[in-house]
């Protein structure tokens, strides 16, 4: 994803599955490999160095600030994890999430009282032949975008 | 008229082939199940103007039974609701009980059946949105084993939860749509042929579930979790003990089983569909699909526009909580605990099953809410699927039927949960009632 100057995804592999399909294989490729702003938001999430440098400290400084007021989030906190779930929020919002969410995270307290359970899980790897097969083609995978260019998705640039 | 409670979307009639067991019959279809040709909103502004390219599993198998689809019917956006108050086209008004919610999410399905618009009506459920507007609309809805139904085409909520299933009139009606939609299919890799022989022809595909609708409950045992009926409205306790008093009498007993889970069932369903949530509707950034946010300067700030554009209230909700639960340092807090409770509440229902034909508690805990009512405080929304969310953790079918009204003239619902793959024992305990 580094160093393209802007955000052209191409559609040539995009899978009938491309929204609706998500048990479809088909779809997780084109989920995995199309969304480009999908991928980079997990990342953020979960493993893209800066945003959980950021986020580690956040959680620190809440860890240290809290202990006793069972994690009630503060405006900052909302406003990092709407930056982290790419949803700009007015201040408005910000400030009445802030006070729903210090309920609901109180209610999801209860789960500390949840002993480790044993998974019973009887799963099992489903597999097909790797054969070709009919997908959309590249106009109907194009018509519902915003903006195409040149048989592409057009999107903003990556800055 | 359907248009008079505000139950579609879009009412553009998908004609279904000459003959087959649902020649002549309407199915409405819930707007988060993709049609081809026909736009699927799921209730939400991003997705106002999206046409699906491709017919979910479910439409295909519907259309090719001969049924014809009237129209996609409103739901709270993205399925995240239990009142259909979050859409983006408008609340759903309960035509049983008119001034009061019909239930959600699935709650314009649940209101074209109640009113007799459609014969019948595909929903989805998540924590409860087949069953609890079936409960509030006075209907019959049917939450599958996880894997019976296709969920290809379905737009994904969270996805480790979510079965499609049928709402009707009565039971043998929702039975005969199950048998439809049911069945394995090669685009879910999570769906399998039920393994009990009773219910599976060799590949699957050749299911009965409609000759189980006899109404007969003689010999059938019946556990009652007592977790399930202490925590509800004693209109709702009145009616569902006269129920149960009445299966008696048509002979079948009942004994109070334990299920200390299911105290954990709200709190550990919302962590972990949330989280689902945080990461399936990352996939909306105006690109592909949906609002675009425009083309100038930084991209996140792009998409963080066309979300905050496309996406309501809830959905916002639910996608930080989501993000904020997997975040570093507290995913073993929130998402870790919450998979804990979930195997401890499938621990739960197994071993009560082993001792019950089926178990039976109060859909809901409470009667239909008014319009408006429960739109300002979430908890106390997310409260009310403390019965219904247990059994989509534990991957479990369900079935809602009528069970009588309040006082006030309210419909209240009676949930029978079955062992997996069991539709034919929760069908047959139902058709006992509707």
């Amino acid at each position: 994803m580094a160093g393209t100057g802007g955000l052209f995804i191409e559609i040539l592999t995009a899978a009938p599955g491309h929204l609706g399909g998500m048990s479809d294989d088909a779809d997780a490729e084109a989920d995995v490999d199309a969304e480009a702003g999908v991928d980079t938001e997990a990342e953020a999430v979960d493993t893209t160095a800066d945003s959980v440098d950021t986020e580690a400290e956040a959680v620190d400084t809440t860890a240290d600030s809290v202990d006793t007021e069972a994690d009630a989030v503060d405006p900052d906190e909302v406003r990092h994890v709407a930056d982290l779930a790419r949803i700009d929020l007015a201040d408005a919002d910000v400030d009445r999430f802030t006070e729903q969410f210090a309920d609901i995270l109180a209610s999801f307290e209860a789960l500390d009282e949840v002993p480790e359970v044993d998974r019973e899980e009887e799963l099992a790897n489903v597999m097909r032949p790797d054969e070709e097969r009919e997908g959309l083609t590249q106009e109907e995978a194009l018509a519902n975008a915003p903006e195409t260019e040149d048989g592409y998705f057009k999107g903003p640039r990556v800055s | 008229m359907a248009t008079d409670y505000n139950a579609y979307v879009t009412a553009e009639p998908i004609e279904g082939a000459d003959d087959g067991p649902l020649a002549g019959k309407t199915v409405a279809v819930k707007d988060n199940i993709s049609t081809e040709g026909v736009r699927t909103t799921c209730g939400s502004a991003m997705l106002d103007d999206y046409v699906p390219p491709y017919d979910a599993t479910v439409v295909e198998r519907l259309t090719e039974a001969g049924a014809t689809i009237p129209g996609k019917t409103n739901m709270d956006e993205f399925g995240m609701g239990t009142t259909t108050e979050t859409s983006a086209f408008g609340p759903v008004e309960n035509p049983a009980a008119p001034g009061h919610v019909p239930g959600g999410s699935s709650g314009g399905s649940a209101a074209v059946v109640a009113a007799g618009d459609a014969d019948m009506a595909l929903g989805s459920d998540t924590g409860g949105s087949i069953r609890c507007p079936a409960a509030f609309c006075g209907v019959v809805g049917i939450k599958p084993t996880y894997g019976l139904v296709s969920r290809y085409g379905l737009v994904a909520y969270a996805n480790s939860l979510e079965q499609i299933g049928p709402i009707a009139p009565g039971v043998e009606e929702a039975a005969e749509l199950l048998e439809v939609i049911a069945g394995p299919d090669g685009r879910d890799a999570t769906t399998r042929a039920p393994p009990n022989a009773d219910a599976a022809g060799g590949d699957g595909h050749d299911l009965d579930y409609a000759s189980a609708a006899d109404g007969d409950v003689d010999g059938l045992d019946i556990g009652v979790p007592t977790e399930l009926v202490a925590g509800a409205d004693e209109r709702v306790t009145d009616v569902f003990w006269d129920a149960i008093a009445d299966l008696e009498d048509r002979g079948a007993s009942y004994h109070e089983v334990e299920l200390p889970s299911v105290e954990y069932a709200v709190e550990s369903y919302y962590v972990i569909a949330m989280s689902e949530a945080s990461s399936n509707l990352a996939r909306f950034d105006g690109v592909r699909y949906g609002q675009s946010g425009g083309y100038d300067g930084n991209w996140n700030e792009t998409f963080a526009e066309s979300r905050r554009k496309g996406f309501g209230d809830e959905v916002k909700r639910r996608v930080l909580l989501g993000t904020y639960a997997l975040s570093a340092g507290y995913h073993d807090k929130y998402y870790a605990k919450a998979q804990d409770a979930r195997a401890w509440i499938q621990q739960d229902f197994d071993e009560a099953l082993d001792e019950a034909d089926v178990l039976a508690s109060p859909t809901m805990p409470v009667p239909p809410m008014a319009l408006g009512e429960s739109l300002d405080d979430p908890l106390t929304m997310y409260l009310a699927d403390a019965n219904t969310t247990p059994v989509n953790m534990a991957n479990l079918p369900a079935i809602s039927v009528p069970a009588g009204e309040t006082d006030e003239g309210l419909p209240v619902g009676l949930q029978f949960v079955g062992p997996a793959f069991g539709e034919r024992a929760i069908i047959r305990a139902g058709s006992a009632l509707a």
